[in-house]
């Protein structure tokens, strides 16, 4: 028998937020939090000028990483092996951000931005979330490079051979996890912010219309009102733009070189929707993960991972060799939010080789797909073996009185 | 908050992926709670509104991505309007040609429940 968690669930809701490494974001915890994988203060990265880039605490919630540090394929092929030329013997090493993110700024000073991050009073709400619930060691972006290609898969478990930033189209039998819930007579929507910022996921999708559309103003209504879809997937604000009456909308994605703050502020708002509900609140499990590292530093190796069976030229990756999609790309934060997990789980990663358990965004339609759908044959075998995270839901429901609440 | 309710009806449960395990580790403060933890949320910086900030390499493809889908849907558009509607003589033909039409003037409608 299940445990009561998973036997009450019947929401999963995901929030993708932009561009964030762990370390820069949820690093700072291990200081008080010893089982989290993050940052001693003493790792480094080489400078240009041969210097030691220490990691420093000093992120600032913006205006710091401008310009937008590199973060496409080429960019992250240095990040991740310290500038050594593809070949079949380099190893990893995580020494190329600071060496990286200098071919912009073109500053040695400003280089050393890209080792910053944020101690966890400075991101009340991801840092709490992550002590107050289930804290992921070790989730990756499935791919080295920028945010389409890894945001493809966790709409389809594959990003069919791409790894940048152009549009692709779907020849292949490998369906949306939307498509899949809604031809199975399951409800799935993808909630954008509004029209301003629309959506990510955009020629693939678009015919669907409006079964899978809908913004976020309805996301919060269908929380009050009972009525939120089985899966629902949200995408914040991409930009500043004028509200309806003449009002500010600030991009809340935390994509450098938006406001973190507003980015903390979405993520709280999307909890307090869930969280009020008690109907919903007790039959959901709230993913907040971010679509890749946007160039900045973590200390953790990409690990290897099962090919999904495509593979990109050496034209299309830019480092003169192909990419067979069997390595991951750099971590992220990820944080599962259930009143059925219990406080300062942490589930763990490559640091702990005998119990690790890795997860990169296939993780999401497999989690779905294996909950709503038992299964799918037209899946990549990438998604197939993917690590799933509902077995993180207990048999314990917290009370009200033990889960937190965020005052906007 | 009610306590959950322990149901007889089970999830399937497919064994096609591993599954996460949880892991509980002992926090730092392990007591449990007396009340709900209430955190303020600090309120963005007013200056941080900039709508004139050069636009990235990601919004910038977002709007090639909506341009194309744009292109597409006028492609559909196209065809709709050009269809010659004398040829549509059946109940079938015309409430199909409809839907189509209005799909695009009215997208929100969507389709009506079956009675």
């Amino acid at each position: 028998m299940p445990p009561a968690g998973l036997d009450n669930l019947k929401h999963i809701v995901v929030l993708m937020m932009e561009n964030r490494s762990f370390d820069h974001m949820l690093g700072g915890l291990m200081k008080k939090y010893p089982k989290v994988n993050g940052l001693t203060g003493n790792e480094s990265n080489p400078d240009t000028k041969g210097a030691i880039a220490k990691v420093q605490p000093n992120a600032e919630f913006q205006s710091q990483l401008d310009p937008d540090p590199d973060h496409h394929f080429p960019g992250v092929d240095l990040q991740i092996y310290g500038g050594q030329p593809p070949g079949p013997d380099r190893v990893p090493n995580m020494q190329g951000f600071v060496k990286d993110y200098f071919t912009q700024t073109n500053d040695v000073k400003r280089s050393h931005f890209i080792m910053s991050y944020f101690t966890p009073d400075k991101l009340p709400v991801l840092s709490t979330l992550a002590t107050e619930y289930a804290l992921f060691n070790g989730w990756f972006s499935s791919i080295p490079g920028p945010t389409i290609c890894n945001r493809a898969f966790a709409h389809y478990g594959t990003s069919f051979g791409q790894v940048g930033m152009d549009i692709f189209y779907i020849l292949d039998p490998i369906p949306s996890i939307y498509d899949r819930m809604i031809k199975a007579g399951h409800t799935a929507k993808i909630y954008y912010y509004d029209q301003q910022s629309s959506t990510m996921e955009i020629v693939n999708l678009l015919k669907n219309q409006p079964q899978i559309f809908a913004n976020y103003d309805q996301f919060v209504a269908d929380c009050a009102g009972d009525t939120l879809p089985e899966y629902s997937f949200i995408e914040p604000c991409y930009n500043d733009h004028a509200g309806a009456g003449g009002g500010q909308i600030l991009a809340s994605d935390q994509h450098p070189d938006h406001n973190v703050r507003e980015g903390e502020r979405f993520i709280a708002n999307t909890y307090n929707a869930i969280r009020k509900n008690p109907k919903i609140w007790e039959t959901t499990a709230l993913l907040i993960v971010y679509d890749e590292h946007g160039g900045i530093y973590d200390h953790v190796v990409p690990p290897a991972c099962t090919p999904d069976g495509y593979s990109a030229k050496a034209a299309d990756t830019g480092i003169g060799i192909p990419f067979n999609f069997d390595r991951l790309g750099i971590r992220v934060p990820a944080v599962l939010v259930s009143p059925w997990i219990p406080r300062n789980t942490i589930v763990p990663g490559t640091e702990d080789p005998a119990n690790q358990q890795i997860f990169e965004h296939a993780s999401i339609p497999a989690t779905v797909t294996k909950f709503f759908l038992q299964d799918d044959a037209k899946r990549t075998v990438r998604e197939k073996q993917a690590n799933t995270f509902l077995g993180l839901l207990t048999n314990t429901m917290r009370p009200d009185n033990d889960c937190v609440a965020f005052n906007l | 908050m009610p306590k959950p309710k322990q149901k007889s009806k089970t999830k399937p449960q497919p064994k096609a992926a591993p599954e996460a395990k949880a892991a509980p580790v002992p926090s730092a403060s392990p007591e449990p709670a007396t009340g709900p933890l209430v955190i303020d949320v600090p309120r963005t910086d007013p200056g941080a509104f900039n709508p004139d900030r050069p636009a990235g390499k990601l919004l910038q493809s977002q709007c090639a991505h909506l341009r194309e889908a744009l292109i597409r849907h006028l492609h559909q558009v196209t065809a709709l309007a050009a269809t010659d509607i004398r040829s549509l003589k059946t109940e079938g033909q015309i409430s199909d040609y409809i839907h189509r039409v209005t799909s695009v003037l009215h997208p929100r409608g969507g389709p009506a429940e079956k009675r």
